[in-house]
């Protein structure tokens, strides 16, 4: 039977685990709303770019577009792996993580030459300790993305300094990530970025079409765009700079919805520790006053025993 | 005149969206002016300042400061995507003198640097920088 002593201090801490965790679930829901107000807030972009390169698509000279082609022999492929900088989320970064590896595993077993790109502290800490050196790493961003991060993965895949994609240096690229679908919920996605699938952005995500969707009839050819359309400087040119922006917007989207479903993660990580500290107490406070009845209930036996020995 | 409809908007946020009269796009080979009816169009931009009127007088104007992306207009609508872009009233050029000499100090440090993520950093920095430059001139331009 453990002392008194000992139950009151694994109740004292027990209690201030779940004084730690509910502060943290509270900080989390207070920070989704500012993540997801943020990839709302990218939103109108990201839906206009996708639809603007598919109507150029309809126009461009597509079989000259580098980031279009697809390779035909990959020798040399790229991962980027999505997570936090911090952990208590959950299995958020442990399910990238998971993912990460078995794609990097089935990739070098096809004799493909992979190399990682990690955003967030989890994702460096775990490829280092595997010897496995990423060529860029993101640290203290995973809660607020910039742009420029995004500019900078696809700068490097994508234009690449004589070793992108564009180049033939490279040839494919994927993006694994955590999409918050909902506050509570998140889905892996494993995402091909490179060579570019013409799917567009909203379909990708299964995200609800916007209320007033005018290129919807053109981009399900419905509607036929009347007469031409006219391209500055040409249709390459354009189609080429749509492609670039479209990249990074990829990845920009992945980084802050990567963000908002952390938060998600951490939310429902922290309330179940703390409905599970509740429980502890709970029990644990039971067993204490059971424990001290048992005490108490002895100490009057031993003084009625005691008494009625005198009296004999 | 009719008006139409037209969306500005950076990757982080939306700028602008409503009706307009008119609007003036810095185009990549000059500049563009926009009306109702305006034949379709895909163009890439040039940094510098988007004007949109407003109202038929041409008295209720408002002006971005933009850095490169692109506009289209198919069926009366005007997108306009820019890869920064700023509302010019809302710069404030006292702070953005200051981030600007800092970024300077910083460019200078990386510039000895070889390696890929230093080299990418650069890029960044270096456009951020133009970035700056390039809305300390449109307020003097605009205002």
């Amino acid at each position: 039977m453990p002392n008194l002593h000992d139950i009151e201090r694994r109740i004292n801490s027990v209690t201030s685990t779940k004084q730690i965790t509910r502060t943290m679930e509270m900080v989390a829901a207070a920070k989704i709303r500012r993540a997801t107000d943020r990839v709302f807030n990218a939103l109108p972009w990201a839906n206009c770019i996708s639809d603007m390169l598919i109507s150029t698509a309809k126009y461009a000279p597509l079989d000259s577009e580098p980031l279009l082609i697809t390779h035909d022999e990959v020798k040399r492929a790229v991962v980027v792996v999505v997570t936090s900088d911090r952990g208590l989320a959950g299995g958020f970064n442990s399910n990238v993580l998971r993912e990460a590896e078995k794609l990097i595993k089935a990739k070098e077993k096809q004799g493909i030459e992979v190399e990682v790109i990690a955003c967030g502290k989890k994702a460096i800490g775990y490829f280092n300790y595997r010897g496995v050196k990423p060529i860029f790493e993101f640290r203290d961003l995973s809660a607020d993305p910039t742009y420029e991060e995004a500019a900078e993965i696809s700068a490097y895949i994508g234009e690449g300094y004589n070793h992108g994609y564009e180049n033939g240096q490279i040839d494919e690229v994927t993006l694994v990530f955590n999409h918050a679908k909902n506050g509570a919920e998140q889905t892996l996605i494993v995402q091909q970025v490179l060579p570019i699938n013409m799917m567009s952005f909203a379909d990708v995500l299964g995200l609800e079409p916007k209320e007033e969707d005018v290129l919807e009839p053109y981009r399900d050819g419905e509607k036929k765009i009347p007469g031409d359309v006219d391209f500055e400087p040409d249709a390459a040119t354009v189609m080429h700079q749509l492609m670039v922006a479209y990249l990074r917007n990829t990845f920009y989207y992945a980084l802050i919805d990567s963000a908002a479903a952390e938060q998600g993660a951490r939310r429902t990580a922290m309330k179940s520790a703390t409905d599970n500290a509740t429980e502890m107490a709970e029990t644990l406070t039971r067993l204490y006053n059971r424990v001290r009845q048992g005490a108490i209930t002895t100490e009057i036996s031993e003084i009625v025993g005691g008494a009625a020995a005198l009296e004999d | 005149m009719p008006k139409f409809r037209c969306t500005v908007a950076i990757p982080t946020r939306e700028l602008f969206h409503g009706e307009i009269e008119y609007a003036q796009i810095p185009g990549s080979e000059g500049d563009l002016g926009v009306m109702a009816g305006h034949e379709m169009f895909v163009c890439t931009n040039r940094p510098g300042v988007l004007t949109l009127t407003l109202d038929e007088a041409g008295k209720d104007k408002r002006y971005f400061v933009t850095y490169g992306g692109f506009a289209q207009v198919l069926d009366n609508n005007l997108s306009v995507l820019a890869r920064m872009g700023k509302d010019v009233d809302s710069i404030d050029v006292e702070e953005l003198t200051a981030k600007a000499a800092k970024l300077r100090e910083a460019i200078a440090q990386l510039e000895g640097k070889g390696d890929d993520q230093s080299t990418a950093l650069l890029e960044t920095h270096r456009t951020k920088l133009e970035w700056y430059d390039l809305q300390l001139k449109a307020v003097g331009a605009v205002k």
